[in-house]
């Protein structure tokens, strides 16, 4: 009698055990968003595999969005929004934006500023591209957007991942999903999205300008520009400090020419690491229920559009500036698209329509002028919106 | 006579201790209620529901562990807020924020009741007896719209209805759902002071005055373009003045080498012709095509050549082996 009330007892522990076991599973719990956000997080790994999209970025971004949308029984204390959680504590980084400044530490190390120094006028091509970022901050006002969030919003059109995610997890932490993916996605689609604009908006004429080839840049003017264009940016737009910092400090390390090994740990290994834990944890915090709402398709649609305006400016901008520069200073417009700021892929853009209309000339060194003006630019103009809607 | 010292010390330090832990608890303050939580603040899930804060007014750690949360008057102690847990330790002039979802499983910042709009919010200490706050909710509060002391901690009848609740409880009740001091905040503050309107207030102007932003893209562009021109101008004279150096440069070097050196005579500082050709052949000799390169041919790297002097096996001392014969 005994042994039969046991053996019922065990029955029916491990039958609830395994019912909850059941109802603890991924399986029990998964919801159509979930497996929406997994199927895209799919697309995202198969575009970079298949089409190399930006494969750094869209791999760790994809496997992110599968881990962040498995479905959790509350308080297992694993989810990215569970304090503690592994997960939680590697999302830090973006949550307290302190991956973007490493990453510009990074990009800094590994930029050659050269063509900017010898041509210094291709600076303000990179500032005219900014206008993407106020175009979309107008156009997120008008769909409904608070001003703060219009900015994150705005961001994206600056065409710098790690810009938008620090300003995005300051002004709208609740974008910040959205925001960081479409700003990944739009600067792997710039190959995409820029060159039918240029064609467009420039005539045959145009492209086959010609510039003249720059002139070689002495180490001492490359050792002075980050010291020189950090004081000037910063002091002008302090709130932009941890990105400028960092960028010019980065250059820094490059151009002094005494401290290879930092400059490589920082363009190499270090870049590296906050590259997988920023595009992980971003990949992770687009779960479903945030992620999938009419807000972010209108954060797509608005980063789309953000692009857009922004390679018009560009380009737009260089044939004004060409009316006031003698024949033979003129600029090619097919640089302007590079002023936004996804570095290298805008210039290489650039040399390549020029490339289809002359095949001798080379636009790769001019266009990165206004491509590494382009990341300054966007500092500031982050540092901006910090400041006015922080 | 011991015995009675030693009961009277224990129960001073124990009264001492009660006291001190009464005045600390009643340093609490509900702080800010928000009943519709539609798009603000997200729990650790990334989930909203209704939320009130508590502020500690005063400046020592206030540890609320054991402290009771409730919407029932009632009923005081419905939520026991759980002891032994560090996030329940209020520090200094700072806030807790618990979320009204009903839902106390998943975690301890979350209560097992919902505020509701009319209803109330009961603060009790640890002993369940005495009340440290109360709040009336408006019986209608909007979408994300936030109820809370216009000045964190403070409302000016807080003192006197704190004092009055021990005789007649009833009358502490009635007194402080008019307490002065509290509002309507023009947005919700979780786990942030209510006054800090200073950093948003330029973004709630921005909305007012400049609703299609086009001010603002016309003051940031010209603050990028600003900062952009002047660097440009500033490396547009470093970099003349760096290609005039360079002229200078090369004029000199080219100075030196029209000098021509007298019969029998090398220039100052000049090379020998005998060590150019000596360095000459040693770097010929060095690079010749079965030289050092192995796979690329661009990057010098040294073969290993096996001698007596690099070998390893030369270089290692032998182990003594006898045979027997």
């Amino acid at each position: 009698m005994l042994l039969e009330v046991q053996d019922t007892g065990i029955t029916s522990m491990l039958g609830e055990n395994l019912k909850k076991f059941v109802q603890f599973t991924g399986f029990a719990n998964a919801t159509w968003g979930n497996v929406l956000m997994i199927l895209i997080g799919l697309v995202f790994i198969t575009l970079a595999i298949k089409k190399k999209w930006e494969p750094l970025l869209l791999i760790p971004i994809g496997f992110g969005m599968i881990i962040g949308n498995i479905p959790l029984f509350p308080n297992l204390g694993v989810g990215i929004y569970e304090k503690g959680s592994v997960y939680n504590i590697l999302y830090q980084g973006v949550q307290q934006g302190f991956y973007p400044p490493l990453i510009f530490l990074g990009i800094g190390a590994m930029t050659d500023f050269s063509a900017l120094i010898s041509n210094p006028k291709l600076m303000l091509i990179g500032a005219a591209a900014q206008f993407g970022i106020f175009g979309a901050y107008s156009l997120a006002l008008t769909f409904g957007f608070s001003p703060a969030e219009a900015g994150a919003i705005g961001i994206i059109g600056g065409a710098d991942g790690p810009t938008a995610i620090f300003l995005s997890s300051r002004l709208a932490p609740d974008l910040l999903g959205a925001i960081a993916v479409s700003a990944y996605s739009y600067m792997a689609l710039v190959p995409v999205i820029q060159p039918p604009i240029m064609r467009l908006l420039t005539t045959k004429k145009e492209r086959l300008i010609r510039m003249k080839p720059p002139r070689e840049v002495s180490p001492t003017e490359k050792r002075v520009f980050p010291i020189v264009g950090f004081l000037m940016t910063a002091m002008t737009v302090p709130s932009a400090l941890p990105l400028l910092g960092m960028l010019f400090f980065g250059n820094l390390l490059k151009e002094s020419g005494v401290t290879r090994r930092l400059a490589e740990t920082a363009r190499g290994p270090l870049i590296d690491i906050v590259t997988i834990l920023i595009g992980l944890t971003v990949g992770c915090s687009s779960q479903a229920d945030k992620f999938l709402q009419f807000r972010s398709v209108l954060i797509f649609l608005l980063g789309a559009g953000s692009f857009i305006i922004a390679t018009t400016t560009g380009v737009l901008f260089v044939k004004l500036f060409n009316i006031f520069l003698k024949p033979e200073n003129k600029i090619n417009p097919l640089i302007g698209n590079a002023g936004v700021s996804a570095v290298p892929d805008s210039a290489r853009v650039s040399n390549n329509v020029g490339l289809e209309y002359d095949s001798k000339n080379y636009l790769l060194m001019h266009a990165m002028g206004p491509n590494v003006s382009g990341v300054i630019g966007s500092a500031v103009a982050a540092g901006i919106l910090l400041g006015f809607l922080g | 006579m011991n015995k009675t010292r030693i009961i009277l010390t224990l129960g001073l330090i124990f009264g001492f201790y009660s006291i001190s832990n009464a005045q600390n608890t009643s340093d609490m303050r509900i702080n800010e209620v928000v009943v519709h939580n539609t798009n603000g603040y997200e729990d650790e899930y990334g989930q909203r529901s209704g939320w009130l804060e508590l502020f500690n007014t005063s400046n020592n750690i206030v540890n609320i562990g054991g402290c009771y949360l409730s919407d029932d008057r009632n009923n005081l102690l419905k939520y026991r807020i759980p002891k032994r847990n560090p996030v329940v330790k209020v520090q200094p002039l700072q806030h807790i924020l618990f979320f009204a979802d009903s839902n106390s499983q998943k975690g301890v910042l979350h209560l097992n009741f919902k505020v509701t709009c009319g209803g109330h919010i009961y603060l009790t200490s640890s002993d369940g007896k005495m009340l440290v706050d109360s709040l009336a909710i408006p019986s209608a509060m909007e979408d994300d719209q936030s109820y809370g002391r216009l000045t964190d901690g403070k409302g000016s009848y807080e003192r006197e209805t704190f004092m009055r609740r021990s005789s007649n409880s009833e009358k502490w009740f009635a007194k402080y759902s008019a307490n002065g001091g509290w509002g309507y905040l023009p947005y919700p503050t979780p786990n942030a002071y209510n006054t800090v309107e200073k950093g948003n207030s330029t973004a709630k102007q921005l909305a007012k005055y400049d609703p299609h932003g086009g001010i603002m893209a016309l003051t940031a562009m010209s603050v990028v373009f600003m900062a952009l021109i002047v660097l440009s101008i500033v490396f547009y004279f470093i970099g003349k003045n760096s290609v005039k150096r360079n002229k200078k440069k090369k004029m000199k070097t080219e100075e030196i080498s029209t000098v021509k050196p007298v019969a029998g005579e090398s220039l100052p500082g000049a090379i020998e012709k005998e060590t150019v050709a000596a360095i000459a052949m040693a770097l010929h000799m060095f690079l010749k095509n079965d030289g050092p390169h192995d796979v690329e041919n661009t990057v010098l790297t040294i073969k290993t050549k096996s001698s007596p002097w690099s070998s390893k096996i030369f270089t290692l001392r032998q182990t003594p082996c006898f045979k027997r014969k």
